[in-house]
């Protein structure tokens, strides 16, 4: 039974609250636009290894191109190439999170010990799940893109291109690439800008405190 | 001329046909004789029947030709050799012969199924029933050895592994390879290479075997090699076209089928 005088459940939150503020009240910002710029890199990040592994796939073509010459069907193809960009990503997300939960400890035994909730800071599942759904989609479209590509042109001209009878790629694979170069600028764009945002928001503050 | 296969119409417009155009009256009698059989009704007799089949590329200029009105058989048990100076499509007809390319117009029946009606799905599974092909630059999976090249086939034709084996093994021992089974490509010399595309592209036994330029890149003694083991082939059976540029293996073959411009130009008897 709630005493006479005690704070209410309103009141409790509302002090939480009034804590919370003032420890991370003038961070909440910055945490944003943090968050955004990480977003920005992981954005950039997977369209560089979209685009290396569309490289790598197109280095294929004439393997795929034989491959198709021999008989392997369209859904064969996709399949293997899928499977392998895959496997290839796979790995690559497992480095990536050892290497962020070994980089997470470091930067905890190297921060102050006093520092608000810092010895929070965790790679959770949710942070995972998110990777992991960007790395299948990204690898899946990888893998599927050059087999489909190569599935839509006729194997004569594939084989003859790859056979060394002309120089560079076609049209259509130079577009493609271009377009993953623009991907990646764009990708890039927010993630140079946030920045500076965050410096400008944090300067006044820093200005008071000087 | 090049400008000869620039049409700025519909692709059916284009039917008059360039001057060096071989008539019917001026056709060497064997010519006539292969390009008159009535294709209406493809008889089966024929390994393919090519009626009128055109292909061509849309460009800013209009449309450009690479094949115009190209109509001819072949038999089964035929050994053909397609001639013409670079650019006169004959890598093309090849492509086309061996259901590589869909983009085409035109009648194609092969072993009596009419290819130009059939959907993708049936289209390979015609290609890897009847067909097998001969690349000039080999074409063979680097990563692969050579028993896995040969094999690669089978495994696409849903062949048992123990069967795929012993099919295998038979190829290798029945082409004198058994020694490189476990190499690599690179570890081979440009005919050993072209020989085991010879092998990977009849393992599956094949009634159509299509060479494109077999021996454009080997020495003429290794050349001479690729059109013996082509010979031993069509007499046991297999029916092959191959392209080149050689007067001397064109002459390995029973007739040679010239183009130019995307034209044909004549037939010949050897």
């Amino acid at each position: 039974m709630k005493s006479k005088g005690s704070p209410g459940n309103g009141a409790v939150a509302a002090a939480k609250r009034q804590v919370l503020d003032s420890e991370i009240g003038n961070y909440s910002t910055t945490i944003w636009l943090l968050g955004a710029a990480v977003g920005c890199l992981l954005l950039i990040s997977s369209a560089n290894v979209a685009n290396l592994l569309f490289a790598r796939a197109l280095a294929r073509r004439r393997e795929i191109a034989i491959r198709a010459a021999m008989g392997a069907s369209r859904l064969r193809l996709m399949t293997q190439l899928v499977l392998e960009t895959l496997f290839l990503s796979l790995l690559g997300a497992v480095a990536g999170l050892l290497v962020a939960f070994g980089t997470i400890q470091a930067i905890k035994a190297l921060a102050p010990q006093d520092q608000y909730r810092f010895q929070e800071i965790s790679v959770d599942g949710m942070a995972m799940a998110f990777v992991f759904a960007v790395i299948l989609l990204t690898s899946f479209l990888s893998g599927l893109l050059p087999a489909w590509s190569l599935s839509n042109t006729n194997l004569g001209s594939a084989v003859k291109e790859e056979g060394g009878r002309t120089g560079t790629g076609g049209p259509r694979r130079q577009r493609t690439r271009s377009g993953l170069v623009i991907a990646l600028g764009l990708a890039a764009l927010p993630a140079c800008l946030l920045p500076g945002l965050r410096a400008t928001r944090i300067s006044p503050i820093t200005a008071l405190r000087d | 001329m090049e400008h000869r296969r620039y049409t700025h119409g519909k692709p059916a417009a284009v039917r008059d046909g360039p001057p060096h155009r071989v008539t019917t009256a001026n056709r060497a009698p064997c010519a006539k004789r292969a390009e008159s059989v009535p294709l209406a009704q493809p008889a089966t007799s024929h390994m393919s029947a090519l009626q009128n089949i055109e292909k061509c590329y849309k460009l800013k200029r209009g449309f450009y030709y690479v094949l115009q009105q190209i109509t001819f058989t072949i038999e089964q048990g035929e050994f053909v050799s397609i001639m013409g100076p670079s650019g006169a499509g004959k890598s093309t007809l090849l492509h086309i012969l061996g259901l590589h390319d869909a983009n085409w117009e035109g009648e194609y029946h092969l072993l009596g199924h009419a290819v130009h009606k059939l959907p993708p799905k049936e289209r390979l599974a015609l290609q890897k029933k009847h067909t097998g092909f001969v690349f000039q630059s080999y074409h063979l999976l680097d990563d692969l050895t050579v028993y896995e090249n040969i094999e690669l086939p089978l495994a696409y034709r849903d062949v048992p592994k123990k069967e795929r084996e012993a099919i295998v093994c038979d190829a290798l021992d029945r082409f004198n390879i058994v020694g490189k089974r476990d190499l690599f490509p690179a570890q081979l010399s440009g005919g050993q290479q072209q020989l085991v595309g010879v092998v990977r592209a009849t393992v599956a036994k094949p009634e159509l075997l299509l060479a494109d330029e077999p021996t454009g890149n080997l020495h003429s003694d290794q050349a001479k090699e690729i059109m013996e083991l082509f010979c031993k082939l069509n007499a046991a059976g297999t029916t092959i076209v191959q392209v080149t540029h050689s007067e001397t293996n064109a002459g390995y073959g029973k007739r040679i089928i010239r183009l130019k411009d995307g034209w044909l130009a004549r037939a010949a008897r050897v």
